[in-house]
């Protein structure tokens, strides 16, 4: 599907700028018999378009005869008598009245700085209330009237709102998730699942919905404060902090940061928002300790280590030991956001995005390499900052069909 | 052989090749009737070809050359025009054949036209009444110029759809 669309794009592109390059159109008519037939087949439907709106470009080919002077004469008295009436109606019902200046166009508070839109199943300005959805393969990034930003994930479905009085913004979202950056302010930002709700007054978070499937959401929070509220309850989440929440239902929380130190009573204290916060958990009696697929004891924990700490309670139920870097094989590389997405090479693990930190280090070997030089199928090293929130390094190990 | 009904009854594949040429709706039109007068020529003269639609397409893209030429196109575009008329006359020569009665998708393209919601159906007319191009069609609704891309493209598909399973069928762009 996605081979087609590019086609149909590059017909597009093709039709809508005549100076276009037809370059890798070209090769692809040449070299596909099947995007032959489609070609052909697109551009019938273009020509069948325009004759169906009113434009028949035969019409005129076939030469029509000059009218006779009995026809011209009666075309003219016909004009003469049409002329007269109008005039008469004119007369008689037109009376001048102030021009009345056109209203002005209300202006959106909305604004879409990146990707495609569709309100309420069509294209067009965004507006409250109205149902949208992110298409094509880009989020879309949306500037929130309040200053705050969202970066929404391709196929995301949402509402826009003011709220309520003690609310300054809330996004409804019915399917899939994104990134908000939120401006401190006095009032409440919201955005709401039929699962619970995230309230936050500035910060940096990311939440994910699955809607219909499973109305399972997962809050992750890169900075700052937000209280979740679900039918279970309450929960204050801070940075670093990443949680699932089912209907009702805490199903997992995780926490991933640095190891500073592990206290005598076996409380952890772990630093997490790029080290910038420290935070004590206490450790289970029967908590795990666990580094891959190999169980460690907990007096093997040791400051330094990078942990991911999975929760029953308040209590740590189990520590993962992450490893510093992860090896990985790319799978998109987002030059204009500086962003890759990736899929460890550990077999089981999902498809995760990382956006690039500003001063990250790109090497192949000794050389320095720049983004655009990381392509599809790449295996990677990537080294994550503590919080796990972008990459401060990567290093290719191969490209797509290299030996290692 | 009658060449002008044979025109007329391949009016719209000629159209097509032409329009896959020249990517300009207006020139596509003038084009097509200096192609058409020129047929009704060649009529008058008694030209017999063994192969209208291969004939009439060569006539085509003389036209077509001719008109870059005047337009003084850079050597470049000449060039790039050259490569592409022979993969395009290509293509139309495989699949020429496969065509369906042009009269009848297009009596049923316009009930489609007429079950599409109002915007789309604006955002259509737009471009293949008025040949407006995109940035235009976005400043005169208020729209982005992407957005009416994705718009129009959608509401081509959906009468795509609509016409090749039968006219009178709800339209959803």
């Amino acid at each position: 599907v996605t081979a087609i669309d590019r086609f149909d794009d590059l017909i597009d592109d093709y039709l809508l700028d005549p100076t276009a390059d037809a370059g890798e159109l070209l090769s692809r008519l040449r070299a596909d018999p099947a995007h032959r037939r489609d070609f052909v087949r697109r551009m019938l439907f273009e020509s069948e378009l325009m004759m169906a709106v009113g434009t028949r470009p035969a019409a005129s080919v076939v030469p029509t005869r000059p009218p006779t002077a009995a026809v011209r004469y009666f075309a003219l008295a016909a004009l003469l008598l049409l002329s007269v009436g109008l005039g008469w109606w004119l007369a008689r019902w037109w009376e001048p009245t102030a021009a009345v200046p056109p209203l002005p166009l209300p202006v959106s508070p909305y604004r879409l700085h990146e990707g495609v839109v569709l309100v309420d199943g069509e294209a067009g300005p965004l507006r409250e209330g109205a149902e949208l959805e992110v298409v094509g393969r880009q989020p879309a990034r949306l500037g929130l009237p309040d200053g705050s930003s969202a970066d929404l994930q391709p196929g995301t479905l949402c509402r826009l709102g003011r709220g309520t009085d003690g609310q300054r913004q809330v996004v409804e979202l019915l399917q899939g998730g994104g990134s908000f950056r939120v401006v401190n302010g006095e009032r409440d930002f919201v955005v709401r699942t039929r699962t619970g709700m995230v309230t936050v007054l500035g910060t940096e978070f990311r939440v994910s919905y699955c809607g219909a499937r499973t109305r399972a959401m997962m809050v992750a929070v890169t900075a700052g404060r937000v209280r979740v509220d679900h039918p279970g309850g309450s929960s204050l989440l801070t940075t670093g902090d990443q949680q699932v929440f089912s209907q009702g239902n805490l199903m997992r929380r995780v926490v991933r940061g640095l190891l500073v130190q592990v206290e005598d009573d076996g409380e952890l204290v772990v630093a997490t928002g790029r080290g910038c916060l420290h935070r004590t958990y206490p450790l289970a009696e029967d908590g795990a300790v666990w580094q891959a697929d190999r169980q460690l004891m907990a007096s093997t924990l040791e400051p330094g280590m990078l942990i991911e700490l999975l929760f029953d309670g308040p209590k740590v139920r189990t520590v993962r030991v992450m490893r510093p870097s992860l090896t990985a094989t790319i799978l998109a590389v987002d030059q204009s956001r500086r962003r890759l997405v990736v899929v460890e090479n550990d077999g089981h693990s999902p498809p995760e995005e990382y956006p690039l930190a500003e001063s990250a280090v790109l090497r192949r070997g000794k050389t320095v390499i720049q983004l655009d030089e990381l392509h599809l199928g790449m295996e990677v090293r990537l080294s994550l900052v503590q919080d796990w929130s972008c990459i401060e390094r990567l290093e290719v190990l191969r490209a797509a069909g290299e030996d290692p | 052989l009658d060449l002008t009904k044979a025109f007329l009854t391949h009016r719209n594949l000629l159209f097509a090749f032409i329009l896959s040429l020249v990517r300009d709706h207006h020139a596509a039109e003038d084009i097509f009737q200096e192609v058409g007068l020129a047929i009704i020529g060649e009529q008058d003269r008694g030209t017999r070809p063994d192969d209208f639609l291969a004939w009439a397409r060569a006539i085509c893209r003389h036209r077509i050359a001719d008109h870059f030429r005047s337009r003084q196109r850079q050597e470049r575009k000449a060039a790039s025009f050259t490569d592409l008329a022979e993969v395009v006359e290509r293509s139309f020569d495989e699949f020429a054949e496969e065509t369906n009665d042009s009269a009848e998708r297009i009596s049923r393209l316009q009930s489609c036209l007429d079950a599409l919601a109002r915007r789309a159906r604006q955002i259509i007319d737009a471009r293949y009444h008025e040949h407006l191009a995109i940035p235009v069609i976005a400043e005169r609704i208020g729209w982005r110029p992407n957005a009416v891309k994705v718009a129009l493209a959608k509401a081509r598909l959906a009468l795509r759809r609509c016409v090749d399973r039968g006219a009178g069928q709800e339209v959803k762009p």
